[in-house]
């Protein structure tokens, strides 16, 4: 498992919290809803078999191949067919090594290091083949998909050996898309404060995956400022400037935007059918993760 | 004290209000980085004067200062000037510092001044030194004074030392007159931090030279001239006269213009003693209103001559103003022999070997001397009766003619000097032409290393030492402040040392900030 030098390099969960973690979200991850359109199983494990589910409405983008014409003759509209998920499946863990993750004492950067890790860990325990991006403008570090402990020190190693732009590193999620292709599960970890591309980029990644999941970690310190009568902000993703009056006003308003920015993204993700959460910075990585799977099951 | 040798270079302190500008950050101060601008679009813009009010520098703008004004305070030589604790006092004892102002002579009353201000400075190492020769060091002013006072000192003119070996750790006190230019010029020049000056008296007439001649027109007699200046600045009448072992030889008054220098002639029986001028009456400085020129000056030399060289050789000395034939009891200062050199006398000698051969064919003779054109004997074309003798030559010996690539005249190389010629002076061929007076006489000189012919005695003194009439003007008897001794300490090199830990210190932050650039830049 994870050893001690690089775990406690970004503060990444040990090996018995990991072990812990796991044991209390095994029957989460247990694989039995449906969560893809048309995807078969490749490989049956014992008491979880590969059958047909049910159908839904037809949504643009759905393939044509899984139409099923003569229901839809039946009730006159386009309807799919739905499978039971293969028990064992691929998934992708995309992080966010933008500039944006880097502010604040990199707390966004280490909170989605370990919430990666503890992912990583869990689906590789559940028997998943799982790999990662790592991106900004582009993906800059990959671990293809694996499975096994040995794979889960990639995974670590990976993460433990690098570490975001302080500035000129922009989040570009579509970047991902590419690599995704028939992957069919994909977790993205990501302050989505690049707000004018994530609609396009989510799209792309909807794509290339059948299932998406995002979490957004997000921090307050973003929004915070001591007050001064005159500053010059700095994008430190895109290098823009902005001269502004920090006053309490300017903070509560940025704080406002900041809600605004996880409140479009949740119903973006609610109305894509996307597993959605928003993790604080500096919150227990462990309620986090687990509420989000627990959400993710429940959708 | 603190001080700095070149203060022009704090100018540069000028410089920091403008490094400070030049480091301003703009009316925002530093840019703050957030992780999107996105967030903070609704902040209301800055006001003109909140902006001004928050305008923030780099803070390397303190260090850059910092640097300048070290450099700047390097440069002006930064120094801390301790007193000096010894005096050293040069003295001037020239011959215008034995005016006598009233009843004293100037020098005494200098040393007496000094006497005052040494005693009014306080405690002090002292030292004095003559300007004539500055080795010459007295420790203490007692001792000066006695060796001043000596009688049989006579005075000297001032030599003084490049103003530059003057050491500056001590205070350089100076003795004068102030009627020397030069060493005026050389005072102003030089680090001297007190002038004690002394005298007013400036009406000088000197006697500034005496010359002899032996007289061409009357045997026996010489002819004199006496350069007489009025260093005053009124016209003075004076009596000059000219005098010999107590005996008046020729006197005349005459009037010297101010400032002007006046030449008194006359012509005199040649004294057997030594000669001096003087002026009367006497005025302020006694000491050069007579000079006196030594009868050696114009003393005929003697010469003894062989029977056997023949009258004419008689004849061409006697016709020598400056020879004359010797008596036998007086010991001679030349001897001129003829044939085998047996039995001379241990002075300087002519030694002529009369050659016996048969007549010489003519053969091109070579003066090897520095003879005019004129006064050389035409040898060749003498008829001589005789062949020349060649003379052997031997090292360190001189030719001074050859006569078919013979040494004929050779200037030995012995002590007393000794001239062999191998020449039939006697011939009548030679000894009948007008020339040969002056060969006699240049073979004479050529012994003597002499002009013996047309020979001038003088004896002269400095104009300058006669001026005695104050040059230096009152004001600068005054002490000057900055020529005080004072032993200086500076501190250019530390100061410079610390600007330079400053401008490395700045480089290193410099570089410190852009490895870290480059090493984000390369993690990406």
């Amino acid at each position: 498992m994870a050893p001690p030098a690089l775990s406690t390099a970004l503060g990444l969960p040990t090996p018995s919290e990991l072990k812990a973690f796991a044991r209390a979200c095994t029957k989460l991850l247990d694989e039995s809803t449906a969560r893809g359109v048309g995807v078969r199983s490749v490989r049956a494990r014992a008491g979880a078999g590969v059958q047909y589910l049910g159908h839904r409405p037809y949504l643009p983008g759905d393939e044509t191949r899984h139409i099923d014409w003569r229901r839809s003759g039946v009730g006159r509209r386009l309807v799919v067919r739905q499978f039971q998920l293969e028990s064992s499946t691929d998934w992708q863990i995309c992080v966010d090594v933008s500039s944006s993750m880097h502010t604040n004492a990199a707390a966004k950067w280490r909170q989605a290091a370990r919430i990666a890790i503890a992912c990583g860990y869990l689906l590789l325990e559940a028997g998943h083949r799982v790999g990662m991006l790592l991106y900004e403008d582009g993906v800059v570090a990959a671990c293809p998909p694996g499975r096994g402990q040995t794979h889960f020190l990639s995974l670590l190693r990976l993460i433990a050996g690098h570490r975001p732009r302080s500035r000129r590193a922009g989040s570009a999620l579509a970047s991902c898309a590419e690599r995704l292709r028939g992957m069919p599960s994909a977790l993205v970890l990501s302050d989505f404060l690049s707000t004018e591309r994530t609609r396009s980029d989510l799209h792309r990644m909807l794509g290339s995956c059948y299932d998406l999941q995002l979490i957004q970690l997000r921090d307050e310190g973003d929004a915070t400022q001591s007050e001064h009568e005159s500053a010059e902000l700095r994008d430190v993703e895109t290098g823009q400037t902005l001269v502004a009056a920090l006053d309490a006003a300017a903070l509560a308003a940025a704080r406002r935007c900041l809600d605004e920015v996880t409140a479009a993204l949740s119903g973006l993700c609610r109305s894509q059918c996307i597993a959605f959460s928003c993790a604080d910075a500096r919150a227990p990585w462990r309620i986090l993760l687990y509420e989000h799977f627990r959400r993710a099951r429940m959708r | 004290l603190i001080g700095f040798a070149t203060p022009l270079w704090l100018a540069a302190f000028a410089l920091v209000p403008l490094i400070r500008w030049l480091h301003r950050r703009g009316d925002s101060g530093p840019p703050i980085p957030v992780a999107s601008v996105t967030l903070w679009r609704a902040a209301r813009a800055p006001t003109r004067e909140s902006a001004r009010r928050s305008r923030t520098y780099d803070p390397a703008w303190i260090r850059r200062a910092a640097f300048v004004c070290a450099l700047a305070i390097a440069l002006s030589g930064p120094q801390i000037r301790h007193p000096a604790t010894s005096v050293v006092v040069w003295i001037d004892h020239s011959l215008s510092m034995q005016a006598r102002e009233g009843e004293a002579t100037r020098l005494n009353l200098a040393l007496d001044a000094l006497d005052g201000a040494l005693a009014e400075r306080g405690p002090a190492h002292l030292t004095l030194r003559s300007l004539a020769n500055p080795a010459r060091v007295w420790r203490s002013l007692e001792e000066a004074r006695r060796w001043l006072s000596a009688g049989t000192r006579a005075p000297e003119e001032p030599d003084p030392p490049p103003a530059a070996a003057l050491p500056t750790t001590s205070e350089h006190w100076i003795v004068t007159d102030g009627a020397d230019a030069a060493l005026n010029a050389w005072m102003a020049h030089s680090p001297i931090a007190r002038v004690i000056r002394v005298g007013n008296v400036s009406e000088n007439a000197a006697v500034l030279a005496i010359g002899t001649r032996f007289s061409i027109s009357a045997p026996g007699r010489i002819a004199v001239q006496v350069r007489l200046f009025n260093a005053g600045e009124e016209p003075v009448s004076r009596r000059v006269s000219l005098a010999a072992a107590g005996h008046e030889l020729a006197a005349t008054r005459i009037e010297l213009p101010a400032g002007k220098i006046t030449i008194w002639q006359t012509e005199v029986e040649r004294p057997d003693t030594d000669m001096l001028v003087r002026l009367e009456p006497r005025d302020a400085l006694p000491l050069d209103d007579e000079l006196a020129i030594a009868q050696t000056q114009y003393r005929l030399r003697t010469v003894r001559v062989d029977a056997q060289c023949g009258e004419r050789v008689r004849t061409a000395i006697d016709a020598n103003p400056g020879l004359e034939i010797a008596a036998d009891s007086v010991h001679p200062d030349i001897a001129f022999a003829c044939g085998p050199a047996h039995g001379l006398e241990p002075v300087p000698a002519i030694v002529v070997e009369v050659p016996t051969d048969a007549t010489a064919a003519p053969a091109a003779a070579r003066w090897a001397w520095s003879l005019p054109r004129r006064v050389q004997p035409p040898i060749e074309s003498a008829g001589a009766r005789s062949a020349p003798l060649p003379q052997t030559v031997r090292a360190g010996d001189r030719v001074l003619l050859t006569i078919g690539g013979d040494a004929v005249i050779v200037r030995r190389a012995a002590s007393p000097a000794r001239i062999d010629v191998g020449l039939d002076l006697a011939d009548p061929g030679l000894a009948s032409r007008d020339e040969f007076v002056l060969l006699i006489a240049d073979l004479a000189e050529a012994l003597t290393d002499e002009k013996i012919l047309d020979r001038i005695g003088s004896n002269e003194r400095p104009l300058a030492a006669s001026s005695i009439r104050p040059l230096l003007q009152e004001a600068m008897t005054t002490t000057p402040t900055v020529a005080r001794g004072q032993r200086v300490e500076t501190f250019t090199r530390q100061v410079l040392v610390v600007a330079l830990l400053l401008i490395g210190w700045d480089l290193v932050r410099r570089f410190v900030r852009w490895s870290a650039r480059s090493g984000s830049a390369a993690v990406r």
